[in-house]
C-alpha cells in the first residue's frame, strides 16, 4: 500500500514537474535576415538560430560594395515583459567591416527567451523574439502516461513479489492500463490539437507566452487584425530622413512591424531623376524610424513604404506629402529599355542582368520589379509618381533549397540568374516607369525600364 | 472488496485526474502581474482583474524612487484606445487607478507613463485579457 502510494506521488510529481523540463530542452526558430539603411552603408544583418538559452547567438553582418571599412558595435538586450522579475543580463561586442564587401560574423549570448532587441551602434534596434520549442500538452500527458505506466507496471511487479496478499497487485495494475489508455488517447489527439498563436507573429510576445505559449488559446471570435498605418515624412539636414508611423485608429506610434521580405519597412523614395531608392529605415524608437540619405537629390520626393503589422498583412503606405529639398530638381534619368505590355491581362517582363549564372539572393529574391504609372505628363519623374494611380513591387523568388533548414539562401550563395522575370497585370492603359534590381557581386543594380500598356482586347 | 480496496482504487483514480488536470491546465483567476523595466525604473504592473470589465492597476517602482507621477493608457490592438487613466499613490513607489474599463476580450497594450524631473518615460506592456 504504502509503495503505490509513494509511486503515485512521484508520478504526480514528475508530471508537475515536466513542462519545465521540456522547456529547457531544444530551441525552435529560424535564422532571421533584416536589412538595414545605417548611415551610408546598406547591410543585411542575419540572426543565426538560436539552440539553446542560455546560450550563444551568432550574427553575421553582410555589407555590400563600395561599403566604408570601420567598427560597429552590437549589444543584445533582452525586452520581454514577464511574471517573474529579474536582472537583465545584456550581452554586448563589436564586429569589424573590412574595406571588402561580404560576412562579418560576430557572437553575443542570449540570456533569457523571448522578445530582445539587437542594437547596432547605439541607433538601430531590431526587435525579435527567441523562441523556445515546447510540447503540446497532449504530447506532455502523452509522455506522462508512458512513463507513469512504466513506473506502475514496475511497482505491480514489486507488489505482486513482495505483498501478503495478491489483490494488491491488481491496484497498480489497473494503474498501468488506465496510463497506457491515457497515452495512446493523448496521442491520436495530439495531431488533431491546434496549433497555438505565434508569440511575436500572431499576439505580442512576452517571456511567459514564449516559454508556454499553449497558456495563449486562438480565441477565435476576436478579429486580430490590426488598423492601416499613416507614415508621416519629414527631413533633418537635408540629409535624415525620420519615418513616424501612427496607427490609423488610436493614433498611437505602431510598434508591432513584423519582419517581411528581410526588412521591417521597404522605403521607395523617387526622386525629380527618377533614380529610385529602396532603402530599409532602422527602428531607432517604438514607431519612429530613419535612413541617411546618401548624396539627396534637389525637390520633390515621391515615397512610399511597404509593412506588416502584427495580425495582419502586407500594406503599402504612400506619403500623401512626400518631402521636398530646396534647390533646382535635375532632369529625368532616360529608361534603358521599352517593353509593351497590354492591359488586363498577365504580361511577362524578363530582364538579363548578369552574363552568367551569379545573381544573389537580395532581400531573400533573386530580383525586384517596382512599376509606378500610369505616368500623367509631368517632366519631374518624383511627381509623377506621386500623382500615379498605382505602385506595385514584384518579386522574382529564389527556388526553395531542397532539404534544406527552411531558412532563406544566404546572400552569399551567387547562383541565380542570369535572367530574372516577373509577371503583373496591368489594370490601366498608359506609360509606366519601372525598376528591375538584381544584386550581383554584392551590388545592387536598378535597371530603369519603361513601360507602355495598351488598352486590353480581352473584354473585361 | 474491503474499504481499504475502494480507497486505494478511488485514490488511483484521482491522481490521475489531478496529474491530468494539472498538464492540461487549469484556469487562472484572472490576477495577471507584469515585470518590465524603461532605462531609468524597473516596473510592475499588477492587473488585478485581466477579463472583460473593470480592473484595479496597480504600478510598482522598484527602488529609490524619483517618479513623481503615473498615469496608465489602455489600448485595445484592434483599434481601439480607452480614455487614460490617472494613478492615485498609495505607498512608497505604488500607484494604483480603481476602474479600468477593458471592453473586449483579446490583445490589449497598457502603455504606463512615468513623468520624473528627468522627464517622461513609456514601458509598454502587452496584456491578454479573457
Ligand atoms: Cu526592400
Amino acid at each position: 500500500m504504502r509503495i503505490t502510494a509513494t509511486a503515485l506521488v512521484a508520478f504526480l510529481l514528475l508530471l508537475c514537474g515536466a513542462p519545465q523540463a521540456f522547456a529547457d530542452g531544444a530551441m525552435a526558430g529560424a535564422d532571421i535576415h533584416v536589412a538595414q539603411t545605417l548611415g551610408a552603408r546598406e547591410l543585411t544583418v542575419v540572426l543565426r538560430r538560436v539552440d539553446a538559452v542560455p546560450g550563444p547567438l551568432r550574427v553575421n553582418v553582410i555589407t555590400h560594395a563600395g561599403s566604408q571599412p570601420g567598427r560597429l558595435s552590437l549589444r543584445l538586450v533582452p525586452t520581454g515583459v514577464g511574471s517573474v522579475s529579474g536582472p537583465r543580463t545584456e550581452s554586448a561586442t563589436s564586429v569589424e567591416l573590412r574595406d571588402r564587401p561580404g560576412s562579418h560574423d560576430a557572437t553575443l549570448t542570449v540570456s533569457l527567451p523571448g522578445p530582445q532587441e539587437l542594437v547596432i551602434d547605439n541607433t538601430a534596434r531590431i526587435p525579435f523574439v527567441v523562441p523556445v520549442s515546447v510540447l503540446s500538452p497532449a504530447e506532455r500527458v502523452t509522455y506522462g502516461g508512458f512513463v507513469a505506466a512504466g513506473v506502475l507496471l514496475f511497482v505491480s511487479l514489486v507488489v505482486s513479489v513482495k505483498a501478503r496478499r495478491s489483490w494488491l497487485a491488481l491496484v497498480p495494475g489497473g494503474g498501468v492500463v488506465a496510463a497506457l489508455a491515457v497515452a495512446v488517447t493523448a496521442a491520436l489527439l495530439s495531431a488533431s490539437t491546434p496549433a497555438p498563436p505565434v508569440p511575436g507573429e500572431d499576439i505580442d510576445a512576452t517571456v511567459d507566452n514564449v516559454l508556454d505559449p499553449y497558456s495563449t488559446r486562438p480565441q477565435s471570435t476576436v478579429d486580430e487584425s490590426r488598423p492601416p498605418v499613416n507614415v508621416l515624412v519629414s527631413v533633418q539636414d537635408g540629409v535624415e530622413l525620420t519615418l513616424r508611423l501612427v496607427d490609423g485608429a488610436s493614433g498611437r506610434p505602431v510598434d508591432d512591424l513584423l519582419i517581411h521580405d528581410s526588412a521591417l519597412a521597404h522605403l521607395l523614395i523617387v526622386p525629380p531623376s527618377g533614380a529610385l531608392r529602396h532603402l530599409h529605415p532602422v527602428r531607432v524608437a517604438p514607431g519612429e524610424y530613419r535612413v541617411h540619405l546618401d548624396a539627396p537629390e534637389p525637390g520633390y520626393h515621391a515615397v512610399s513604404v511597404e509593412i506588416a503589422r502584427r495580425g495582419g498583412g502586407v500594406q503599402l503606405l504612400r506619403s500623401a506629402t512626400g518631402f521636398t529639398l530646396p534647390g533646382t530638381p535635375r532632369p529625368a534619368v532616360p529608361t534603358t529599355e521599352t517593353v509593351r505590355a497590354e492591359g488586363g491581362s498577365p504580361t511577362t517582363i524578363t530582364a538579363r542582368m548578369s552574363e552568367k549564372r551569379d545573381l544573389q539572393p537580395w532581400l531573400g529574391m533573386v530580383g525586384h520589379l517596382i512599376i509606378v504609372g500610369p505616368l500623367p505628363e509631368e517632366p519631374e519623374v518624383g511627381r509623377a509618381a506621386a500623382s500615379s494611380a498605382t505602385w506595385s513591387h514584384v518579386h522574382h523568388m529564389a527556388p526553395l533549397t531542397r532539404g534544406g533548414a527552411g531558412g532563406l539562401p544566404d546572400e552569399t550563395v551567387a547562383a541565380y540568374g542570369p535572367e530574372v522575370s516577373f509577371t503583373h497585370t496591368f489594370t490601366s492603359p498608359g506609360r509606366y516607369r519601372a525598376w528591375i534590381q538584381a544584386e550581383r557581386e554584392y551590388s545592387l543594380m536598378t535597371k530603369p525600364v519603361e513601360i507602355v500598356v495598351a488598352p486590353g482586347k480581352e473584354p473585361r | 472488496m474491503t474499504r481499504g480496496r475502494w480507497v486505494a482504487v478511488a485514490l488511483v483514480v484521482l491522481l490521475v485526474a489531478a496529474g491530468g488536470f494539472v498538464l492540461l491546465g487549469g484556469g487562472g483567476g484572472g490576477r495577471v502581474e507584469l515585470n518590465s523595466s524603461s532605462a531609468r525604473h524597473s516596473v510592475r504592473l499588477v492587473v488585478e482583474r485581466a477579463r472583460v470589465g473593470t480592473t484595479a492597476m496597480e504600478v510598482e517602482i522598484a527602488g529609490e524612487s524619483t517618479v513623481e507621477g503615473v498615469r496608465l493608457e489602455p489600448v485595445m490592438h484592434m483599434g481601439h484606445a480607452m480614455p487614460l487613466a490617472e494613478t492615485a499613490a498609495v505607498g512608497p513607489g505604488r500607484y494604483r487607478a480603481e476602474n479600468v474599463l477593458l471592453e473586449m476580450t483579446g490583445q490589449w497594450e497598457v502603455t504606463v507613463v512615468l513623468r520624473d524631473s528627468a522627464g517622461t518615460e513609456r514601458v509598454v506592456f502587452p496584456l491578454l485579457v479573457s
